[in-house]
């Protein structure tokens, strides 16, 4: 019965009392969610999975105030950029080397294609993207590598949507730069 | 991954470790930024009634064309405070406005309009309140 409920479905029942199906929501996430923070903030593996467990406890805690006429996706991912800002805010970054994963180079397939760039070259890709200022890495990792739409983007950066699109332009030109 | 989040969410919940927070604060976070920043904007508008005043009672124009006299006049009257005061509250309430609700979806331009569209509609009702006593 739970596999067919939507995500929002899902939330309603928590915010019921339902609280075991919360469960289902760090299931579904989870790995999405550990690749996006792993990607903005570039630390080690323990790290990121504090900042997701954070990002997790934060939308329970909250979940009462979660809009039903909105996409949970977009809101749990404001969450994690939330929680990801707090972390630069709180400690200064100091970037790890890019570990060799399998994981790390899935996705991200239409930033080959759109950049025409050889796949061959996709760690070079992946690299350059994590030399990214922030601003433009996180609208790139989330339209290129999480698939969000402008409209998604918007709800999870707070940022209108032209605005969106005139960060993606950007981040592709510095993209090439850098390439 | 080594941290199993799920399993460890599920006891945090289990334990009361975890709790949601009630609906009733997230209302209430949203009623008082509303109702802050109608107090902003009432500020703002009794702010450029202020100035509004000067202007109709000392007109600076016609003080200026007396010379030095008129000039500092203008200078030593000129409500400098609500002047100001009634920028830094537009400049205030145009930044609450960019963070209630979806607003985030706005241009700046759009933002802007609003702001003032409201700061005038409340100076008006701020006048004709004024008027009735």
């Amino acid at each position: 019965m739970s596999q067919k409920l939507t995500d929002e479905e899902i939330v309603e029942r928590v915010k019921k009392g339902k609280s075991e199906l919360y469960g289902m929501i760090v299931e579904k996430y989870q790995v999405p969610l550990l690749r996006y923070v792993r990607r903005v903030i570039n630390q080690a593996e323990e790290e990121v999975e504090d900042i997701v467990q954070e990002v997790f406890i934060k939308g329970y805690e909250n979940i009462q105030s979660f809009d039903r006429s909105k996409k949970f996706s977009s809101w749990i991912y404001r969450i994690a950029h939330n929680v990801c800002i707090d972390f630069f805010r709180k400690k200064k970054p100091v970037n790890t080397a890019i570990e060799d994963s399998e994981e790390l180079f899935e996705s991200g397939e239409k930033l080959i294609e759109e950049m025409a760039i050889e796949k061959e070259e996709k760690r070079a890709v992946i690299m350059a993207v994590e030399q990214l200022e922030l601003k433009y890495r996180e609208v790139v990792l989330l339209y290129y590598f999480e698939e969000k739409s402008y409209d998604e983007i918007s709800d999870i950066l707070h940022m209108n949507t032209s605005n969106v699109g005139v960060l993606l332009l950007r981040a592709r030109e510095k993209l090439k730069t850098l390439l | 991954m080594k941290k199993n989040i799920q399993k460890e969410i599920l006891k945090k919940i289990e334990k009361g470790e975890l709790r949601m927070k009630p609906k009733w604060q997230f209302e209430a976070k949203e009623k008082g930024t509303k109702g802050v920043l109608l107090g902003i904007l009432i500020l703002a508008a009794i702010a450029i009634s202020a100035v509004t005043f000067f202007i109709k009672e000392y007109e600076p124009w016609s003080l200026w064309e007396l010379g030095e006299v008129g000039k500092q006049i203008v200078i030593e009257d000129f409500p400098y405070g609500w002047f100001l005061g009634g920028i830094l509250l537009v400049v205030g309430s145009t930044i609450i406005i960019k963070n209630v609700g979806e607003n985030y979806k706005k241009t700046n331009r759009e933002i802007w309009l609003v702001t003032m569209g409201a700061t005038v509609v409340i100076t008006a009702a701020v006048w004709i309140i004024k008027g009735l006593f």
